[in-house]
This record gives structure tokens, C-alpha cells and sequence, in this order.
């Protein structure tokens, strides 16, 4: 999007206050496509903001030097359209046919980007672009004057012989610097927007297409395609996000019923997180993973299959180990039955403390019994022994004692009622009446205390309870099994619909900001449309003021109007001060004019790095009036830029040169061989005169031909001037336009004309003569007389130098110059 | 009334016009057409002057228009007449001023003077300046 539009935009943005997530969608989306997508997403799309300020900045303007065509269309030999390169007016006229029109089609082609358009236009353009009298070479030259640039920029586009339409070469040699192709000019963009070119059938079919696209064309010059260009960007990315949401939905549609078939509990959980408008993608994601601790955890079917799938038991080796310790326990207890270890453990004491007092007191008599000397060496040497033997059996006594107490504790530990699980398996078809029975049996051993009793219970009933938690577990497992086969498939279905899940959940999120974003850019093109249309229509109006002249109908207001498919240009147009429906009422004449008036601004905008605009017969189906009107309007138009304007016919010269706007105007013919001649157009009197003159004073004319063809010349030069008096005689007495030119034309011969110039009456022609000698003097009516004889049998030779000079006085005096 | 000016052959006339019709330079760059339509002009003209003359006919005074009536009489081709007088009214008409009109092209009055030399042969009037021009 171009500076000027995006600073409107952004203007606008701030003031909108839209949250951010849709603001940074415009932004993106006015960047476009990719820019959106990547927005979309989600990166952050870093805003070209420009930091220019909102005002328009001018490029420098480009003028046209001369347009030199050879072997193109109309044109055989190099013809030159030499221009002058400044704002102004020039007028190039030639009949159809002259080569005029290749002119212009020339310097379209020429600086059009993309030739190609131009080959389709029609089979006749397309096979008839060479010139038929001049193969070989073809080239079109334009020299362009740029504002700042002290010399020209020449651009050239040539074709080879044989060479198709497209296969051209241009080079664009700019002022100092290397030769370089055409987007050197960078008009690309321009060319479209700005055309500075304009044709009779380009005004024709403005119309004829209707109003949405007129509201096309027109947009281009606003720049705003690429406001649309960003409406349609959002539009398509919210449609796209709307077809996934939508196959997502689908696909989910017949998933459920999948689910809803299905007994498995995560078909129930998935079903759970997907019904209502917010699916729970995480909880589907989740059981998917098979997570049975954080989702499922130990409840459900599957929790308990799970779980006696995993049963915990006691196995026939730990059993065996406890039986072992039991047994070993119960040993090592008989054997020390009927040692009291008590009595061996105070006994082991007790000489301890005496064995202590001998060694703190030495040798002597027993503290206790009082014996005397009974502590000496001897006793001390058996007390030691006695203490030792009685620490022995008390330790062995104590260590017994323990580990039938760590044996008894461990088989308690193991006889352990069945676990809860067992009474929820009958849910999930598993019968585990058997289990029950064993482990009841089982687990009544806890009652025992008996080392033996207790070994001989775990012996005998480890055995059916090993069998019976095996084959639980295993017909659990199989369960399991089963369910995981038929689960599996709905999974994959699950786990493939997933990712288009997250689409369509991130997608609706984005359609609903996209369709924020969209609603607010297509009311602020509205908005920005209308601001930057305003000035366009306020001169378009102002030229069909100057064009309607004479016309009933009245064009009030030029609008844009609707959007979308419904855009459209809305023209109030009024007939005779009655509102009315636009085209309709219109001639073409009136049409044309119209399409003038509403293009010829763009040509003016100062944005456009053209300063030239090439209009092509505009006045094609123009009555008189609207003629001068359109003199008046290229004149203005040519206040500030430098037209050109192609006319066919003298009308438009005429109405210049009549209304005194100063203007330059170039004549075209066509000679045989497709020789193409410019010259400079003088009005038709002058020309006329000079042409004869010319004649007279050469000598390389064959025979006496000047003779036979100057009283023509002057029989013209007399017509001309009777012509323009009545003209200006009969508009200034108040006649309209239309008379005016039917009673011109009725004037066929040159007494008619003579009469009508000076009586008003085109049938007074018999007057004439009487009243030229009367008025003038003898010779004018002898020149008169001469140059309307001679130009049927020519002249003496010696009389042809008076009869033009003759001539020239009585035109001058007939002008009233 | 005006002193008699010299007569030129309807053939010499033709033949003046063609030259002048395929002159591209010099004075005639930029009258070149109106000049071939007024030499076109005269030349069927004389012929018509010439036929009146070999038929001991005197139409002098008569308008081109009368003429061109009497020549539907004079002749049995009715084709050639009416080919005549048409040429006669385009070459006529760009002998005159026409407001707004520009100078007729190149192939406009190459096909009215084919027209002419058509005429000068079919009348074969057997002057000898219409015995050449064959």
C-alpha cells in the first residue's frame, strides 16, 4: 500500500480504538497476503508505519519532448510529433486514416510495462501493429523532459523484423546514468492508476459496462484497489479459517457417532469433552496418552481391570522364605527349652558386680555370706568362667526369642486381607469367587501365633492363592487386551481429527477477529474513498459545467457508493430540474462529455508523476456547442499540464481559435506509402492564402497547373473567412449553436456562403457582387468573380499573383481585420 | 467577362493530378490533397466538356449538374453515368470549404481519379489526347 493511503489509514486506526489483536490484522492484511498469514500465525508483524508526513508528495513530473514512430500502424518512414515540453495545449489533426491515432497508440505502447494486454485486444491490432508499407525495422521513440532533469530521458522501444508484438526491446537512457529498462521510470503502477492516456472508445464504453464498473476504473485513480486488495485478503483469510472450522466440524460429526457406538469409557470422556461449543481438546488429548493416573486415576472399569490386572500378592518365594524363618525360629526355641534366662542373665550379672569388687577392693572375705578369704585368685579365675557361661546362655535365649518374634511378625505381615479391588471385579466381569475363598483362608492365619501352626497354614494355603491370583491377573489382562483392540481404532480416529481440531479452535478465535478487521476496513474505505474522491468530483463537476453548455440535463453530485458487490457510481442527475436516472436520459454525445469530465481530472492530480495526458478524438459524436465547451475545458486542464489532444475534423481547432485560447496546433497527413507529414495548422483562411501563394511563386509544379488550382485555393480561402463571419455574426445575433452550424452547411456554394456572411441570408447570393462593389470597390467582386470561375477552368497565368493578393485584402477585409 | 483562359485536356489534367498525388515534398507537402481534388475536379470536367464537343452538342453554359443529367441521355451505360456523378460530387465537394472538414487522404482521391481515368476510357471519345490516355 502506498505511503500516502496507509498514513490515512493508520490516522484512522488511532482514532478507531480497535483492541489489538484486530488492529494488527488491518495492519497486516493492508501489508498483504503473506503479511496477513503471517499475522495470522501469530507472529508479531512488526508495522510498516511510515514516517513520512501525511502529505503528497509530488514526483517529479515528466513533460513530453517528441514522439518518433517508424513502421508502426500508420506510420511507414520515421514521422516525428515534435512537442512543446511545458504545460499547454496541442492540438494534432488529421483525418481517420492520417496516422494520428498511431501516435497515441504508439506512446501507450511504448511505456506500457506489459505489451501483452496489447495483443489481445483484438485479432485486428494484433496482426495489423507493422506498418504494410514499411517491413523491417520498427521503433517508437518518446523523449521525456522530467522537472530537475537538465536533459531529456529517452525512451525506445524496437522490434526486429519478423518480430512478434511482444518480442520488443525498450531501453530508457535517463541522464547520467547506464542504459536501463523500463521500470527504470518505476510508471508501472502509475501507468494504471494515472493513465495519462485517453480514447474516443475508451469514452464510449465508460458506460456501457455499468456503474459497478465505472466505480472500478474511477477507484484506480483513488489508489484504493489496494484497500480492497486488504478487505479481500481479510475476507479470504477468515473464509479459509471458516472451511476448516466447518471440515473440522464435519469430520467430528461422524467421530461421535463412532463414540457414541462405542462402550468404552473414553469414547464417554472423549464425548463429554466434545459436546457443547467449547471442545475440550486437552481432555480428549489426554485420554488419548492414556494417562491412568492423571485422568482416569484408579476408578472406572479400566482402573480396575487395571488394577487386578496388577493385583498385589503374596508369592510362593517370599512365602517360603518366612516359612523357613519360622521353622528355624522354632528350632533354635526348642532347643533351649526349660534355660531360664533370666536366672542366666542376673546369675551373669551379679559375679559381674563381685568380679568388679574384687578388682576394686583386692582379695578378701566374701561382703555376702561372709566367708572368710573367700575372694582370692582361685575364685576369681572360676567367677570369670561362671559369668561368661551365663552371659552366653542368656544371649542365646534373647536371640531366639527375637527371631521368632521377626519370623511370626513377617508371616502376619503376608496374611493380609484381599485387598478392595476384589469386590468391585464382578463389574468388570472378571469372577474372582474363587480368590476370595483362598484368600479368606489365607488371611484367617493371622490369628496363629505358633511358629509351626503358622509355617504349615502359609505352606498349605500359598498354594491355591498363587493359582488363583495368576489366573485373575491374567484374565484381567485379557480384558484389557480386548478393550485396548476395540479402543484403538476410535483412537487413531481421535488422534488424526486432532490437529484439525487446533486449527478450527484457533481458527474461530481468528475468524471472529478477522471479521472485526474486515468490517472496519471496508467502512473506512467508504470513508477514505469519499475524502479522496471529494476533490475529483468537485473538478469533474466543474468540467461538466464548462461541457454541458446547452445540454437539459444537470449532473448535481458524482458519489461512490455501496460496497462489495454492490459498489457503484451514483451520478444526480437531473433533466431540465427534474431528478432522473442516470445514463438513460443521456445522449452520447452527452456520455462522452460526462466521461471526459470525470477523467480528465486524474490527469491533474499532483500525485501523478505525469504531466502530460494524451487524449485521443474526444470529439466524436460532439455537437458544436459541447465542442467549445470542451475547448474551454482543455484549456483549463492545459493551465497546468500538457495536453494533447488527436481530433479528426477542423471542430475543436476551430472553437480554439474562435474562443482566442492559445494553443499549438499540428497538422497530419497521410501520403501515399504510409509517408506521414506534420506541419504546423494555421486557420483556414491563412492556410489557404499561404498554400496558394506557395503555388504561385514555385516552378516545380508540371505545366500550368498553378494556374488550374489557385483560384481554388482562393475560392477556399474566400469560403473560409464568409464561413467564420457567419459564424460569428449569427452566434453573436443569439442563434444556438446547432442552427447556427445547419444553416452553415447549408451554404454549399460560395455565393451562398457570401450571402449568409454578409446579408445573414444564404439566398441572397445574387446581392453579393453589388454589395462587394458597393463595400469594397470593383476589384474585390473581380476577385471574387475569378477565384469562383478559375477554380473550375483556372486562370491566366498573369493574373494569379493579383487574384491571390486580391483575395488576401478581401478576406481581410470580410474578417474585419 | 473574363478574358478566355487556355484549354487543357481532360487527359493532361489526369495526369497532372496523378503526379501531384504521389509529389510528397516541397510546396506541395501540405496542399498536396486539396490541389489533386480541384486538378480531379477540372479533369472530369473537360471530359464531360470534350464528349459535348465531339458530339457537336453545346452545353457551354450549363451547370455540371445539368450535364451530369444529360449524360444519363447521352450514354447507354447507365453504370458509368452514375460512377460519374459521384465522382463528380466527392471531387466537387472537396473543392469547397466545409466547416470543420479536413483535406480528403491519399486513398480517397486515388480511387476518385481511377474513377476519372475509367471514365476517359469508357467514353473513349477518340480525341487524341482520350486515344492516349488509354
Amino acid at each position: 500500500m502506498d505511503d500516502v493511503l496507509l498514513r490515512i489509514v493508520l490516522d484512522r486506526l488511532d482514532e478507531a480504538g480497535l483492541p489489538d489483536g484486530v488492529e494488527s490484522l488491518v495492519l497486516a492484511a493492508c501489508d498483504g497476503v503473506e503479511q496477513l498469514t503471517a499475522a495470522l500465525g501469530g507472529e508479531v508483524v512488526g508495522p510498516t508505519v511510515i514516517e513520512t508526513a501525511g502529505r503528497v508528495v509530488e514526483p517529479a513530473g515528466a513533460y513530453l519532448g517528441s514522439v518518433r514512430v517508424e513502421g508502426f500502424r500508420g506510420i511507414g518512414p520515421e514521422a516525428v510529433l515534435g512537442l512543446a515540453s511545458g504545460p499547454g495545449l496541442t492540438l494534432v489533426i488529421g483525418r481517420n486514416g492520417s496516422g494520428k491515432s498511431s501516435f497515441a497508440e504508439a506512446l501507450e505502447l511504448l511505456l506500457t510495462q506489459d505489451s501483452r494486454r496489447w495483443s489481445t485486444r483484438s485479432a485486428v491490432w494484433k496482426d495489423g501493429w507493422r506498418n504494410v508499407h514499411h517491413p523491417g525495422h520498427t521503433h517508437i521513440q518518446a523523449e521525456l523532459v522530467v522537472d530537475g532533469q537538465a536533459s531529456v530521458t529517452k525512451v525506445t522501444r524496437s522490434w526486429e523484423a519478423e518480430a512478434g508484438l511482444e518480442d520488443s526491446t525498450v531501453t530508457v537512457q535517463q541522464p547520467g546514468a547506464p542504459r536501463a529498462d523500463l521500470a527504470a521510470l518505476g510508471w508501472e503502477r502509475a501507468l494504471v492508476r494515472y493513465r495519462p492516456f485517453l480514447s474516443y472508445n475508451e469514452l464510449g464504453s465508460m458506460f456501457d459496462e455499468g456503474p459497478t464498473k465505472l466505480y472500478d476504473v474511477l477507484a484506480l485513480v483513488l489508489g484504493l484497489e489496494e484497500l480492497a486488495q486488504a478487505e479481500k485478503a481479510l475476507k479470504e483469510a477468515r473464509l479459509e479459517r471458516k472451511r476448516l472450522a466447518d471440515t473440522s466440524t464435519t469430520a467430528l460429526d461422524g467421530l461421535r457417532a463412532a463414540l457414541e457406538a462405542s462402550d468404552d469409557e473414553r469414547a464417554r470422556r472423549c464425548l463429554a469433552a466434545l459436546n457443547g461449543r467449547r471442545w475440550d481438546l486437552g481432555a480428549v488429548r489426554a485420554v488419548l496418552v492414556g494417562d491412568p493416573v492423571g485422568v482416569l486415576g484408579d476408578a472406572g472399569s479400566l482402573g480396575t481391570l487395571r488394577q487386578l490386572a496388577n493385583l498385589p500378592g503374596p508369592s510362593q518365594a517370599v512365602v517360603s522364605e518366612i516359612t523357613g524363618q519360622l521353622r528355624d525360629a522354632a528350632g533354635r526355641l526348642a532347643a533351649l527349652h526349660g534355660t531360664d534366662a533370666d536366672h542366666a542373665h542376673r546369675v551373669a550379672r551379679l559375679l559381674g558386680d563381685a568380679l568388679a569388687f574384687h578388682e576394686a577392693h583386692g582379695d578378701g572375705d566374701c561382703p555376702v555370706c561372709g566367708r572368710a578369704a573367700a575372694l582370692d585368685a582361685t575364685w576369681r579365675a572360676e567367677a570369670t568362667a561362671q559369668r561368661d557361661r551365663f552371659s552366653q546362655i542368656a544371649a542365646d535365649v534373647e536371640e531366639a526369642i527375637a527371631a521368632a518374634g521377626h519370623a511370626r511378625r513377617a508371616a502376619h505381615a503376608l496374611l493380609l486381607p484381599a485387598p478392595a479391588v476384589l469386590a468391585e471385579a464382578d463389574t468388570v466381569g472378571v469372577d474372582t469367587s474363587g480368590l476370595a475363598a483362598a484368600w479368606s483362608t489365607w488371611a484367617r492365619g493371622s490369628n496363629l501365633d505358633n511358629l509351626t501352626e503358622l509355617a504349615d497354614h502359609l505352606e498349605v494355603a500359598i498354594e491355591p492363592l498363587t493359582v488363583w491370583l495368576s489366573e485373575i491377573r491374567d484374565a484381567a489382562a485379557r480384558e484389557l487386551t480386548r478393550r485396548e483392540h476395540r479402543w484403538r481404532p476410535l483412537a487413531e480416529r481421535l488422534a488424526a481429527w486432532l490437529p484439525s481440531a487446533d486449527e478450527a479452535v484457533a481458527a474461530a478465535t481468528a475468524i471472529k477477529q478477522l471479521q472485526a478487521a474486515q468490517k472496519w476496513l471496508a467502512e473506512a474505505a467508504t470513508g477514505i474513498r469519499n475524502d479522496r474522491f471529494a476533490p475529483i468530483a468537485e473538478e469533474a463537476l466543474e468540467n461538466w459545467r464548462l461541457l454541458r453548455h446547452d445540454s437539459n440535463v444537470n449532473v448535481a453530485a458524482v458519489a461512490f457508493e455501496g460496497a462489495g458487490n454492490r459498489r457503484h457510481v451514483q451520478l444526480d442527475v437531473s433533466v431540465d430540474g427534474v431528478g432522473s436516472a442516470a445514463f438513460g436520459v443521456m445522449s452520447q454525445g452527452e456520455l462522452h462529455a460526462l466521461a471526459l469530465s470525470l477523467f480528465l481530472p486524474r490527469a491533474t492530480l499532483p500525485e501523478s508523476p505525469f504531466r502530460f495526458v494524451v487524449i485521443d478524438d474526444p470529439v466524436q459524436s460532439m455537437d458544436p456547442a459541447r465542442v467549445e465547451g470542451l475547448a474551454r475545458v482543455l484549456h483549463r486542464t492545459a493551465r497546468e499540464r500538457q495536453v494533447i489532444v488527436f481530433t479528426h475534423d477542423d471542430r475543436l481547432p476551430e472553437a480554439i481559435r474562435r474562443l482566442g485560447i492559445d494553443a499549438r496546433i499540428l497538422e497530419v497527413s497521410r501520403q501515399p506509402e504510409s509517408v506521414v507529414h506534420l506541419r504546423a495548422a494555421l486557420d483556414p483562411v491563412a492556410r489557404y492564402l499561404e498554400d496558394a501563394q506557395a503555388l504561385v511563386s514555385t516552378d516545380e509544379l508540371p505545366g500550368p497547373v498553378a494556374a488550374r488550382v489557385v483560384p481554388a485555393f482562393c475560392r477556399f480561402a474566400l469560403e473560409g473567412a464568409f464561413t467564420e463571419v457567419a459564424r460569428q455574426r449569427l452566434l453573436a445575433g443569439g442563434a444556438r449553436h446547432v442552427q447556427v452550424e445547419e444553416r452553415i452547411l447549408a451554404a454549399k456554394t460560395l455565393m451562398q456562403k457570401a450571402a449568409l456572411a454578409l446579408f445573414e441570408d444564404a439566398d441572397r447570393g445574387g446581392d453579393v457582387v453589388g454589395h462587394l462593389n458597393r463595400q469594397f470597390g470593383s476589384w474585390s467582386a473581380t476577385a471574387l468573380q475569378r477565384a469562383r470561375r478559375g477554380a473550375h477552368e483556372g486562370a491566366e497565368q498573369r493574373h494569379l499573383r493579383n487574384l491571390v493578393e486580391d483575395t488576401r485584402r478581401l478576406t481581410q477585409k470580410v474578417l474585419g481585420r | 467577362m473574363t478574358p478566355p483562359v487556355a484549354t487543357v485536356s481532360s487527359a493532361d489534367l489526369l495526369t497532372w493530378a496523378e503526379e501531384v498525388l504521389h509529389a510528397r515534398t516541397g510546396v506541395l507537402a501540405g496542399c498536396w490533397a486539396r490541389a489533386v481534388a480541384i486538378l480531379g475536379r477540372q479533369a472530369l470536367e473537360a471530359l464531360l466538356r470534350e464528349l459535348w464537343a465531339a458530339r457537336n452538342l453545346s452545353l457551354d453554359g450549363c451547370s455540371t449538374r445539368a450535364q451530369l443529367l444529360c449524360l444519363r441521355a447521352y450514354i447507354d451505360d447507365p453504370d458509368l453515368a452514375a460512377d460519374i456523378d459521384h465522382t463528380w460530387s466527392a471531387l466537387s465537394n472537396a473543392c469547397h470549404h466545409h466547416p470543420y472538414e479536413l483535406a480528403p487522404t491519399s486513398q480517397e482521391l486515388a480511387r476518385w481519379l481511377k474513377a476519372v481515368r475509367r471514365a476517359q476510357r469508357q467514353l473513349a471519345i477518340g480525341s487524341p489526347a482520350g486515344a492516349k490516355a488509354d
